[in-house]
């Protein structure tokens, strides 16, 4: 699933931070042919299902895509939640975590290989002016099999699909960045 | 929720990398690369309707998801023997166009220019689309932005999505084109021109003018004789889309020209026990190592073969910049690795003049973009030229449209062993016996790598950003004397 596969926000905007509006993106990344590789995309589709669409201004996106296209996906809101998969060499499936956004500075040599990485996407948005999230949370879950075609998860990361969703919202609840309300009860 | 940062290199599963191997003396004796690649393609295919096929195949890389579109599309037109309307087969190259323009423009920024405008050997951190911003002005992020978003744009009117369209389907198109959607892609299109036009500007000024560059691109650790392959038109013309995949050899005379049906009689693959990844090469002469030259069936499949492969371009701002070139370089076949960026910017310019000249034809509003297929589908191949090289969908299904196997040929797995030899011959004439290896060093050996714009990036989009890479060093006795990560 690609680009704005769907996507929703509110007028009804409680959350606003000295006076202004703050838009807000969830965009889960990923390829959902490529067996764990969706579960960025899955978890989204579960946070989805755990907050109303009355009470949040909260916009959700889906994407398989990388570098330029960050700026295309994430221009025009304030703050950007990141869902991805990772596999790291001791990495346990299923296992979800933070990553520090300070990590994806260039000066952490992230480079890409074939296009620009995520940092340099941020800076040249920035530089060009482009209205950019200022502030980012990016969640990451350790997968086993990101290289083979398929179209289901292997059976750790499927099972923490729903887990990591909630443990998201509650933070961003906490962090205040989607207001208390706008979760299902 | 534990919080971490990482290292991509040294954490990350999946990465690419380079590594280089040193003899007694210290010269460059050998040098491999290894990427991770998708498995089970051919299996995941199998047991579907083949009409699935050009929805999924985009889906398998985030870098070119067009060229499998178009390729597999053309396959399903072949497996149910349709041919389809003239339309139709417009349309399809309209939004062809469209994609190529916004492909080589993200290339040419975010990995050509940065070497030349900052340097070979400027550090790392500077050698990015911002430090070419920041060097030669703010317009050119701008206009780089505006044109790729006009790109998608494109995509979204024919397709109805701006990424990942899947409107070209067996028989032809989904949808046609309005008037009033004519008129907004013609003004795209002439805005394209101009960004075509442009980026020939920037190229004279910051590589042609500049002699040490022009030195590098024509020395000889960059220098490498194939074969060369491209599809081209009735006119042996450059075209994306259509026509016939012709091979010229090291001295420029064709070697062969066959219809897509016929490539297996053509092209076949050398298998190699230290990789997964095929080396595809030219039949008739044979595989006989990692060598290139006449006597050797390597070929490459890259914009500079295209052009090579080819007595011209199709429209008449890049033909002009096409004589440029072989003026310039020596005449043809250019052999000369580093002008595959030069030949980029050309088909850049190429496919926007051809945008225009599609948006503007009479046919392109027509009403018949699809027939509907009515045989009882069997076997069949598609072929287009995606960014990074010529791509070959095939596919075999029961009476039913069920596949029963696939095969595709992707773009980069065509220079596999091209970039292999690439790279051991820019090793070999940037490393030396005795001169210490600095990571100035290893990125010009890696700019041979990178000429080519590699994608095994089927897996690319795993945060925390694209594949990383890593160059290593190896001694005589396989220490690591050097390591160069990003």
């Amino acid at each position: 699933m690609n680009g704005q596969l769907f996507e929703y926000s509110s007028s009804f905007d409680k959350l606003r931070t000295n006076g202004k509006k703050m838009k807000t993106v969830i965009l889960g990344l990923g390829n959902t042919i490529l067996t764990d590789d969706g579960v960025g995309i899955y978890v989204v589709r579960e946070i989805q299902k755990l907050i109303t669409d009355h009470q949040s201004p909260i916009t959700i996106k889906e994407a398989s895509l990388g570098g330029f296209n960050f700026i295309d996906l994430l221009a025009g809101f304030d703050r950007a939640v990141i869902i991805d998969a990772i596999h790291t060499k001791d990495g346990v499936p299923g296992e979800f975590y933070e990553l520090d956004p300070a990590a994806l500075n260039p000066s952490a040599r992230l480079s890409s290989l074939h296009q620009i990485d995520f940092a340099t996407a941020c800076e040249l948005a920035r530089n060009m002016g482009v209205a950019f999230p200022v502030e980012f949370a990016i969640f990451v879950m350790e997968v086993a099999d990101e290289f083979s075609f398929g179209e289901k998860c292997t059976p750790k990361v499927e099972a923490a699909v729903p887990k990591m969703s909630e443990a998201i919202v509650q933070i961003l609840i906490e962090r205040k960045w989607m207001n208390d309300a706008a979760k299902r009860s | 929720m534990k919080r971490i940062s990482i290292d991509p290199v040294t954490r990350l599963e999946g990465h690419g990398k380079i590594e280089i191997f040193l003899d007694d003396k210290g010269d460059v004796a050998n040098a491999y690369f290894q990427v991770p690649e998708l498995r089970g393609f051919e299996k995941f295919a199998e047991g579907r309707p083949v009409e699935e096929l050009p929805r999924i195949t985009p889906r398998i890389c985030g870098v070119c998801p067009e060229a499998h579109l178009m390729a597999s599309a053309k396959a399903c037109d072949a497996v149910y023997g349709i041919e389809i309307p003239s339309t139709a087969k417009k349309l399809r190259e309209l939004q062809y166009s469209a994609f190529f323009l916004g492909d080589h423009t993200t290339h040419f920024y975010a990995l050509g220019a940065p070497d030349f405008v900052m340097g070979p050997d400027a550090p790392k951190a500077e050698r990015n689309v911002i430090g070419v911003i920041k060097k030669v002005g703010l317009e050119i992020g701008g206009q780089v932005i505006k044109t790729r978003r006009e790109c998608h744009e494109v995509a979204q009117i024919l397709g109805g999505k701006p990424v990942n369209p899947v409107n070209a389907i067996p028989g032809g198109m989904s949808k046609g084109l309005t008037k009033d959607e004519r008129a907004r892609i013609e003004q795209i299109a002439k805005d394209g021109v101009e960004f075509g036009k442009f980026t020939q500007k920037i190229f004279e000024d910051v590589v042609l003018k500049n002699k040490a560059y022009v030195d590098i691109i024509v020395s000889d650790p960059y220098t490498f004789p194939t074969y060369y392959m491209g599809l081209v038109d009735g006119s042996n013309k450059v075209n994306f889309y259509d026509g016939k995949v012709r091979v010229v050899g090291p001295d420029g005379k064709e070697h062969c020209k066959y219809a897509p049906n016929d490539y297996r009689e053509f092209v076949a693959e050398h298998v190699e026990p230290w990789t997964y990844l095929k080396f595809p090469y030219l039949k008739k002469i044979g595989w006989k190592g990692f060598t290139g030259g006449p006597d050797s069936g390597v070929y490459q499949a890259t914009p500079l073969s295209r052009l090579n492969a080819s007595d011209g371009m199709a429209t008449p701002l890049a033909q002009a910049e096409y004589e440029k070139m072989y003026k310039t370089l020596g005449g043809k076949p250019v052999k000369h690795n580093l002008a595959m960026h030069w030949a980029r910017i050309i088909e850049l310019l190429y496919s926007a003049e051809r945008l225009l000249e599609l948006v503007r034809d009479e046919e392109i509003t027509g009403p018949e973009y699809r027939v509907l297929p009515t045989k009882t589908p069997s076997e069949g191949i598609g072929i287009v030229e995606a960014p990074r090289g010529t791509l070959t969908h095939h596919y075999w299904t029961d009476e039913n449209g069920i596949v029963k196997k696939a095969n595709l040929i992707v773009g980069t797995t065509n220079n596999h062993a091209p970039i292999c030899m690439s790279l051991k011959k820019a090793a070999q004439g940037v490393i030396k016996a005795g001169k210490p290896v600095t990571d100035g060093l290893l990125n010009m050996v890696e700019m041979a790598f990178r000429s080519y714009d590699p994608c095994y990036g089927c897996a690319t989009h795993s945060l925390p950003g694209e594949m990383p890479l890593e160059v290593i060093v190896y001694d005589r006795d396989r220490n690591i004397v050097h390591r160069l990560s990003r």
